[in-house]
């Protein structure tokens, strides 16, 4: 790279993937209980657990190799 | 559901600060790689070219008032083929995003945070498109309408202020002195117009669909001019020669100009602030594409929820080239084979609607969004 320092971009990946699948988890999913939209809380339901997933994936297998 | 409140003002501000973006930087590189001193020309070129693609797109929007395309794209060629289509879309424009955020990301590093790690960069531009696009069509319109003064007017004055080191004898001859490029220079300028896709989410909310062309013609001639201006203005006052040499043509012309009576001695820092929301709202647009589209392919009545959801994606789609080299080579590649994405297939959808007689409801006084 020309310029900027870097540490490799794994770890905000991590934290990337983390942050998201929770505030999905936590924002999204509780918003279309409350309004009812039972499609729409399946699939962020689902896209949340499944960025969580990945994220802690990542840094697991990042510690073991 | 939002009713129908986009005007057409709205739209050709739409298209204008999506085009507008963070391809200026290096236009002027392009253009001269193509054809030298005929530069101009082949940007006009590319406009033109980039006009079919994003007319063919507006006539198909005024055949299908109700819908996107990715709705209609299932009524004219079927759900599985119309499938493939969508997520080839969706696909492209997520790619696009990330290359905008770091293409961004690498400007910032070199020219102004120089000790910032390019991934923050990245990120935070991401993340305020990320919380920007979870707001409907209309909030979206807005804020688009709201920027386009503060991209058109500092660009205009820089570029008009910069005229007095301008040689006219440098955009001499016209055609270029080896306009053996021209071809590949059209296709890799008309790429950077290809945010105007994003009108296809923008028709369906107009108050008047069936005036969408007007939209297109305004956002086209407002944006192309711009570019075809910048263009003529780095090559008159630098010569294509030497802006060979510069990676960013642009940021250089606006170092080379100041103010009258030398208030500001060079303009790099005003000119980089409006480039900033330039960025800002071309990725916002792409962004919001992305998570719209999904929204549609697979019929819910929010797209919301794949805002934080997509983030992680680009952001390591972002991070794949490995230097600023790399980068640009694939940003002319992936601009090239998107025009196939932008141009070709709604071309193609467009002679298939005609052949098999399909086309939407006439009167689109409904809601927006709908979607199950």
């Amino acid at each position: 790279m020309l310029g900027g320092y870097t540490i490799g971009y794994l770890y905000y990946v991590i934290t990337l993937f983390i942050m998201s699948g929770l505030f999905i988890l936590y924002v999204d999913v509780k918003d279309f209980q409350k309004a009812k939209q039972k499609k729409e809380w399946k699939v962020s339901r689902f896209i949340g657990w499944f960025n969580l997933i990945i994220g802690f994936i990542t840094l697991i297998g990042n510690w073991v190799i | 559901m939002e009713p129908r409140q986009i005007t057409v003002i709205q739209a050709s501000a739409v298209l204008v600060s999506t085009i507008i973006g963070v391809g200026v930087l290096a236009l002027p590189l392009f253009a001269v790689r193509a054809a030298d001193s005929g530069g101009p020309l082949v940007t006009l070129l590319a406009v033109l070219l980039a006009f079919v693609g994003l007319a063919l797109i507006t006539w198909l929007g005024i055949r299908f008032p109700d819908q996107t395309i990715i709705r209609y794209s299932e009524v004219i060629i079927g759900k599985w083929l119309a499938w493939i289509g969508s997520m080839l879309i969706i696909l492209f424009f997520a790619v696009l995003t990330s290359l905008t955020a770091r293409e961004f990301g690498e400007v910032v590093v070199t020219s102004v945070l120089k000790e910032t790690p390019v991934e923050v960069t990245v990120i935070v531009m991401l993340l305020l498109a990320t919380i920007s696009t979870r707001h409907g069509i209309t909030t979206f319109a807005h804020i688009h309408t709201f920027y386009v003064p503060f991209l058109l007017i500092p660009v205009l004055v820089i570029v008009a202020l910069s005229l007095k080191n301008a040689e006219a004898i440098n955009l001499l001859p016209i055609l270029g002195n080896e306009p053996s490029g021209m071809l590949k220079g059209t296709l890799t300028i008309a790429a950077l117009f290809q945010g105007a896709f994003i009108l296809t989410a923008v028709i369906p909310s107009m108050k008047h669909p069936e005036k969408a062309m007007k939209a297109s013609v305004w956002g086209m001639v407002i944006a192309g001019g711009l570019y075809i201006i910048i263009v003529a203005a780095t090559i008159s006052v630098f010569g294509s020669e030497e802006i060979k040499q510069l990676l960013w043509p642009t940021l250089e012309l606006a170092k080379a100009t100041t103010l009258p009576a030398n208030i500001l001695e060079r303009l790099d820092a005003a000119f980089l602030a409006v480039w900033v929301t330039a960025v800002f709202t071309t990725l916002f647009s792409s962004y919001f594409f992305t998570i719209y589209a999904m929204s549609h392919l697979f019929r819910l009545r929010e797209h919301k929820l794949f805002s934080y959801f997509i983030l992680p994606f680009v952001f390591v789609m972002a991070m794949l080239p490995t230097n600023i080299v790399q980068m640009y080579e694939i940003i002319e590649n992936v601009g090239r084979i998107g025009l196939i994405i932008t141009t070709g297939y709604p071309g193609l959808l467009l002679i298939v609607s005609i052949l098999r007689k399909k086309r939407g409801n006439r009167i689109a006084d409904k809601k927006v969004d709908q979607n199950d």
